[in-house]
């Protein structure tokens, strides 16, 4: 027996309200079956429902605290290193270079990476899909943005703690999760 | 009466679906109702959205009901409430009174 297509299975299982997933999913693969396997409808079906779920997500209030997520762990950061970054020019202008060492970097990623921590508790697993991705496009852009001036390590440990962190914060949601958020999460 | 008492095209095509499907009227089944009988190719997602607002507005209720069997999936019922029944009606008599009169050409 064929499976359902892959990529248009797991953009419905982003999309979709996770209440509403094993529904629409469910009803997918039986319409799926009665028609042959046809990959094609399939893809179409889910293709076309994807506004929908999102826009059924968003009335539910369901994306907004991964957005908060996505926000939290990219925007405070950056906000930390020019802050930072504005402190040492005026303290010691001109050893800012070694002040740019290992101290600040270590400062920086224990920083981001708590408050990706943080995030992560708000946001839910299928929140992540969105918010790792857009959390590293604003760690990057963040670093352009701020001098440019951070060394190609900085950027990757950067992208990884957010990532890891994230991921920690809503492991740790889904570990210690209050009953009245299931439909939520 | 104001202007949310009224149903959207699409939101009295899967009221009528629910309506005409009784006690059978889970996602799928709807669309395949508005398929057969509108001749309109619905996607799941916007029928289980459109269900979803209408249920946000009291004019359907839903219930979850159990597999038949070990290797069934737990489906969601939908039915039409009263006030639901009562927009279908208003939409129905606007509708009536707005096609009085109109003569169509081409």
């Amino acid at each position: 027996m064929s499976r359902p297509p892959v990529l248009a299975r797991w953009l419905v299982r982003i999309a979709c309200p996770p209440c509403d997933l094993p529904h629409v999913l469910g009803d997918l693969d039986a319409e799926f079956a009665l028609r042959g396997n046809s990959h094609s409808w399939y893809s179409r079906q889910a293709l076309r429902s994807l506004p929908a779920v999102v826009a059924m997500g968003l009335r539910r209030w369901d994306w907004e605290c991964s957005l908060l997520a996505i926000f939290m762990s990219a925007i405070a950061p950056i906000l930390f290193m020019e802050a930072w970054w504005r402190y040492i020019l005026c303290q010691i202008p001109l050893k800012a270079d070694s002040l740019r060492g290992a101290d600040f970097a270590l400062l920086s990623l224990l920083f981001l990476g708590a408050v990706s921590v943080c995030a992560g508790t708000m946001s839910t697993p299928r929140g992540l899909w969105l918010a790792v991705p857009l959390a590293w496009l604003f760690v990057l852009l963040g670093g352009a943005a701020t001098h440019n001036t951070y060394p190609a390590w900085f950027h990757v440990s950067s992208l990884t703690v957010v990532a890891f962190a994230l991921a920690a914060g809503a492991w740790v949601r889904r570990k210690f999760d209050h009953p009245s958020d299931e439909r939520r999460a | 009466m104001a202007k949310g008492d009224y149903l959207g095209e699409f939101e009295l095509l899967v009221m009528l679906a629910v309506a005409r499907l009784d006690n059978d009227a889970y996602g799928m089944e709807v669309r395949r109702e508005i398929e057969s009988t509108a001749g309109r190719d619905a996607s799941i997602g916007a029928v289980y959205a459109t269900l979803d607002r209408l249920e946000g507005k009291g004019l359907v209720r839903s219930r979850e009901v159990a597999p038949e069997n070990d290797s069934g999936r737990t489906r969601r019922l939908y039915l039409i409430t009263a006030d639901g029944g009562r927009a279908l009606s208003r939409t129905r008599e606007a509708i009536d009174s707005m096609w009085q009169g109109v003569k169509v050409r081409g």
